[in-house]
């Protein structure tokens, strides 16, 4: 028996290549994910699902197209900042105005939606390229890495170097005037009804 | 972050604080841009030497799976190898052509002259379509034309419901490997709606064709179909909006469709392979689009406007 399991132990492909079962296993998983040809991350893969044809007198829906940009080496709070700032702006609008912004998520930005425009006239059926705006966008966290930094006497700190996704939807259509919901315009009715419970939802101190 | 409002510094990159000053002197422009200052670098002589400290190497975890197994000799193995490099077969199932392509005549109406009657009563009996039926039947014994001519449009039709239904494993069966490419060039991510309303007149055979490919002796064998049928077609997008046609109007649709057959095959059926179209029926494009650079469009009314202009100051300067 012991010469057996000698002998397997030689003759495992993980000592013969050079690879632990440990290894491999992290490695299968990256390829998944790196391997752009097989895999579409969930985010693109919006944009091959087929809608039923509409029906009479409904609604013309409009096209999107979700485009992303993998794996950046940026901070995330910095990004996040730049595509708040072109949330529900058109593109030609969105892209003056990151033109201006001396920041390197500003161009990252930039890129994306250009690309997505030239991707929605080639594939989506829109029609003229300036009638888009930008319904979504937002970071999302990436990997990552560890660096060091070398001090004095041979001492290292440990730097994480973090990776980040950028994601953004356009839409087809004129922007709409009020992107978030708590900003949208309220009826005098609505603000009758806040008040109403406003007024009901207070204790008055020291009553029954 | 600070900004700072700066005058215009034609000089890209990371220049010495005190050739700021000089720089802007120099500059005859001021224009106002908006600069971001970094208080860290008050001398930018170390930036460089700074970065230098900091070791961002890629790990190996974080290597590509092909890459890695490169750069340990994984693949050097012979074993492995065919990963690397997969060798397939090739089949030649059908042609990459139409061979000597039929010109439709210029009446593109549905009457048809007794001069094109004629014609094509005579099939089979002169020239080069006698010829090839003679070697057809080499192979096949029981051809025959008046027979092949309904079962033509059999396979029209259950060519075109495939695609509508996106069936494409049973489409291989009904279409060339030629034709297929050509059809779902622009049918991915569309629905289609097609119905096959009725057959105006029986399909005729109007010429036949026999060719080879390579000289180990694989024919092939064309046959040109004159179909003219009823048809309804709708294509919709991919937000379900109608792009082309209708489900309503039902359109009478004159086609030239070209069969093909690999003889030297057993097991060889007769597969729809493509369409004779005349440039005079290809439909323009329904939206508006940015032409490209290469295929520049005729005279513009920017291009004749600008000459007179230079004229003019030219006189005017005189």
């Amino acid at each position: 028996m012991f010469c057996l399991n000698a002998l397997s132990k030689k003759l495992r492909p993980e000592v013969l290549f050079g690879q632990t079962s440990r290894n491999r296993a992290t490695l299968e998983n990256w390829a998944v994910l790196v391997d752009k040809e097989n895999k579409v991350s969930r985010w693109r893969q919006l944009n091959d699902q087929v809608f039923e044809p509409l029906k009479k007198g409904e609604e013309r829906r409009p096209a999107f197209v979700c485009h992303e940009k993998r794996d950046i080496w940026y901070s995330f709070k910095k990004l996040y900042i730049v595509s708040c700032f072109v949330r529900g702006l058109s593109v030609d609008d969105a892209v003056n105005q990151l033109n201006f912004v001396p920041a390197k998520g500003a161009k990252i930005v930039k890129d994306t939606i250009l690309e997505a425009q030239e991707i929605a006239v080639r594939d989506h059926n829109v029609e003229f390229k300036s009638n888009l705006w930008v319904a979504e966008s937002f970071p999302e966290h990436s990997y990552r890495m560890m660096g060091y930094r070398r001090h004095a006497r041979g001492v290292m700190h440990p730097i994480k170097l973090g990776h980040v996704h950028y994601l953004v939807r356009l839409e087809e259509g004129p922007p709409p005037k009020h992107y978030y919901y708590h900003s949208r315009p309220r009826t005098p009715q609505e603000l009758l009804d806040q008040w109403f419970e406003e007024l009901r939802a207070r204790k008055i101190s020291n009553s029954l | 972050m600070a900004f700072r409002l700066l005058p215009f510094q034609p000089v890209l990159g990371h220049v010495h604080c005190s050739l700021r000053g000089i720089l802007c002197a120099s500059s005859v422009e001021y224009k106002q841009v908006r600069e971001f200052v970094n208080n860290k670098h008050r001398d930018m002589k170390f930036r460089n030497l700074r970065r230098l400290k900091v070791d961002t190497k890629v790990p190996l975890k974080y290597m590509n799976k092909y890459e890695r197994g490169v750069k340990e000799g994984y693949y050097q193995n012979i074993r492995n190898i065919k990963k690397l490099w997969r060798e397939r077969e090739i089949v030649a199932s059908a042609s990459n052509q139409v061979v000597d392509e039929f010109v439709p005549p210029e009446n593109l109406g549905t009457a048809i002259t007794e001069e094109i009657k004629k014609k094509w009563s005579d099939i089979g009996k002169f020239g080069k379509d006698k010829l090839a039926i003679r070697k057809i039947r080499q192979f096949e014994p029981e051809f025959n034309l008046k027979v092949f001519q309904p079962d033509a449009l059999e396979i029209y039709i259950k060519a075109h419901e495939c695609l509508a239904s996106n069936d494409l494993d049973s489409l291989g069966d009904y279409v060339t490997e030629h034709a297929r490419l050509t059809m779902l060039l622009n049918a991915s991510k569309r629905t289609i709606h097609w119905k096959f309303l009725q057959s105006l007149e029986s399909p005729k055979v109007v010429q036949v064709r026999l060719f080879k490919i390579d000289e180990a002796g694989s024919t092939f064998a064309q046959l040109t179909v004159r179909l003219l049928t009823q048809q309804m077609l709708a294509v919709y997008d991919r937000f379900g909006r109608l792009i082309y046609g209708s489900e309503i109007l039902a359109k009478d649709v004159l086609e030239y469709a070209v069969f093909e057959k690999q003889l030297s095959d057993e097991y060889g059926t007769w597969r729809l392979h493509g369409k004779v179209i005349p440039n005079d029926r290809i439909r323009m494009a329904e939206h508006t689009f940015v032409a490209s650079k290469e295929q520049p469009q005729e005279s513009s009314a920017v291009m004749t406007e600008t000459a007179p202009e230079e004229d003019k100051q030219a006189v005017i300067a005189k």
